[in-house]
């Protein structure tokens, strides 16, 4: 079953005189609706909770991978003496701010740096609250809002590591003016990621997991700034979720995690093993490939062929379009009634549902 | 061969003496008498046979492709009704795995209802957002799994996780193979047909001639889904000058 079955049924059901542009843009909102009702179809995600450091040759657009070494404590340069020269900052998610621990500060001339983040198409200015000052050692914060139009991708025209995995939120720091004399170090870098994308095809979280411990979803306004209106600042082992379903669809994690967790290994199971620091998420959503029940095809052709019975003025039409709504209730209602008999919670209590 | 007079009797008389007197007629043709044998299996062909005589007098026509379309999703909407179709299939579990998708022929799933483990021992079904309550560490706490919970339509997950290799039976409600030929066997009992040719007939009428409230009744007679009762509107007097 599949998208192309959906469509003969509903042409079945409108003699073969629907309209074939309608019915395929329809099916997406029409699946988006049923799911609202019928909240079964899930996904569950591993996203690894690690970071990703490396220097940027300008001159030939690379990167060169330094995650390890700076995360072993080895000292790594911020740059070369080279103007445009500098080091790119990746993560899974959105971080907001980043903490170097300088051992030797940048000498000669005055330094100045451009930070841009990656949108998915190009690299835009990113306006640093606080920018760090690299020219003394100590530890040197650099702290940003996360940009609405940030986006996790793999940067077009940068070489990456051969099998190094560059899908991830990047932020790049150039010194547009270089240090003349020494290139600052750092032997020390932790990023701190609090906010995690979600697909758009995300309608509701069931459950999240910073392994292993299951997080408490809360509201931001009437849980978390009652509970310390300094939770933002926060860090450590996260103990509550947020989520954000308006036009961004992203999870925050409260306190601000500062360990990584890398994601396992692929097992039989279907689902990679979750090591410690992974995020779980769970979620209700929106299938994007044919992997839908055989049943649930079966209800979406009688909505989509009402959908575009509706749009027409006809009273048979619009007849036709009730009727189908209405059979589309009885047998959402049906297989709800099976659900709930086998005690499969409809809707999960914790988290409100994205309606639109 | 069936005389459609006869059939359209047997319907009717099914209509008006309940469904034991529709199975009777149309377990005689197959040579049963006392319900222990079910006689040969039900073919595509057979219900055709059927809904044809049903919907002769109303001259419905239609080509075959659209009736066992219609007829696969009649079979899915009887069988999940009343449930009558389940399969049982292993999943084995890995140690510190805590999540499964679940394998076998997930387009048929409706939904899991028994995980059975190797012992025998019958797992209990709880809920996913009922985990925290009692631990938090739901998904590492390691052990001998003795309940299990539905992560939607696709996913189990166990509690605890599971400390060792074991195969478990899990048992799902099924819709039946969709059936692409007249020849294909049905994969539901006999004695649903009723149900069964109620419901595609529906269909028939409703897409082809376009009759909808007649069809949504047949498949609603089908389903045992009763039919909606317009509800009368109320007139709230709003002040006391009113009411009286």
């Amino acid at each position: 079953m599949g998208r192309a079955d959906i469509l003969t049924e509903a042409q079945d059901l409108l003699l073969d005189l629907g309209d074939v542009a309608f019915l395929s843009g329809a099916l997406s909102e029409v699946e988006r609706m049923l799911l609202q009702r019928l909240p079964v179809l899930t996904e569950i995600r591993l996203v690894a909770t690690t970071w990703a450091f490396g220097q940027w040759t300008n001159s030939t657009t690379t990167y060169t991978d330094a995650t390890v070494s700076i995360q072993a404590g080895g000292p790594q340069a911020l740059t070369t003496l080279t103007t445009n020269d500098g080091h790119l900052l990746g993560a899974k998610g959105f971080f907001e701010e980043v903490r170097y621990t300088v051992s030797v500060a940048a000498v000669g001339g005055t330094p100045v740096l451009e930070y841009t983040y990656w949108n998915g198409a190009t690299w835009r200015t990113l306006t640093p609250v606080s920018p760090p000052t690299f020219t003394a050692t100590g530890v040197q914060t650099l702290i940003f809002a996360a940009p609405d139009d940030w986006r996790q991708g793999t940067p077009t025209g940068v070489t990456f590591p051969a099998n190094f995995d560059a899908d991830q939120c990047w932020v790049r720091v150039r010194f547009t003016t270089a240090p003349t004399v020494t290139a600052p170090v750092i032997t020390a870098l932790v990023i701190l990621t609090a906010l995690y994308p979600l697909s758009n095809e995300v309608l509701q979280l069931l459950a999240v997991v910073y392994y292993p411990q299951e997080l408490e979803p809360v509201p931001v306004q009437n849980a978390l700034d009652l509970w310390n209106q300094s939770w933002p600042t926060l860090t450590g082992v996260p103990a509550y979720v947020s989520q954000q379903m308006d036009a961004l669809h992203r999870v925050r994690l409260v306190p601000r995690p500062t360990a990584v967790g890398p994601i396992g290994p692929a097992l039989s199971s279907g689902i990679p093993l979750p090591t410690d620091n992974t995020l779980v998420v769970m979620t209700v959503e929106v299938p994007t490939c044919d992997d839908t029940p055989q049943w649930w095809d079966g209800i979406a052709s009688y909505l989509v062929a009402a959908a575009d019975a509706q749009r027409l003025t006809e009273a048979q039409d619009l007849a036709l379009a009730g009727v189908l709504g209405e059979l589309s209730d009885d047998l959402i209602g049906m297989l709800r009634g099976v659900w709930e008999a086998q005690g499969m919670e409809s809707t999960p209590p914790r988290f409100p549902m994205l309606r639109r | 061969m069936w005389n459609p007079c006869c059939f359209g009797g047997a319907y009717w008389g099914q209509k008006f003496f309940g469904s034991a007197y529709f199975a009777a007629a149309y377990f005689s043709k197959n040579g049963v008498t006392d319900g222990s044998n079910l006689g040969s299996p039900l073919t595509a062909q057979d219900v055709l046979t059927l809904v044809q005589s049903d919907l002769d007098d109303q001259g419905v026509r239609f080509d075959t492709s659209l009736f066992l379309r219609h007829l696969s999703r009649a079979q899915d909407w009887v069988t999940i009704r009343y449930q009558l179709l389940r399969a049982t299939f292993p999943l084995v579990t890995a140690a510190q795995v805590p999540f499964y998708a679940v394998p076998c022929t997930l387009a048929r799933l409706v939904v899991v209802t028994h995980v059975t483990n190797s012992a025998g021992l019958v797992l209990d079904p709880v809920g996913l957002a009922d985990l925290r309550y009692v631990d938090l560490l739901w998904a590492q706490t390691a052990g001998t799994p003795a309940q299990f919970y539905r992560i939607g339509w696709r996913y189990l997950g166990l509690r605890p996780v599971p400390d060792a290799i074991d195969t478990l039976r899990v048992t799902g409600l099924m819709v039946p193979t969709p059936v692409t030929a007249l020849t294909d066997v049905l994969e539901i009992p006999a004695s649903y047909v009723p149900e069964l040719v109620l419901v595609v007939s529906g269909l028939l009428v409703l897409s082809e001639e376009r009759r909808y409230q007649e069809g949504l009744r047949r498949i609603r007679e089908g389903l045992g889904i009763p039919a909606r009762t317009p509800q009368p509107v109320t007139v709230v007097p709003s002040t006391p000058a009113e009411a009286r």
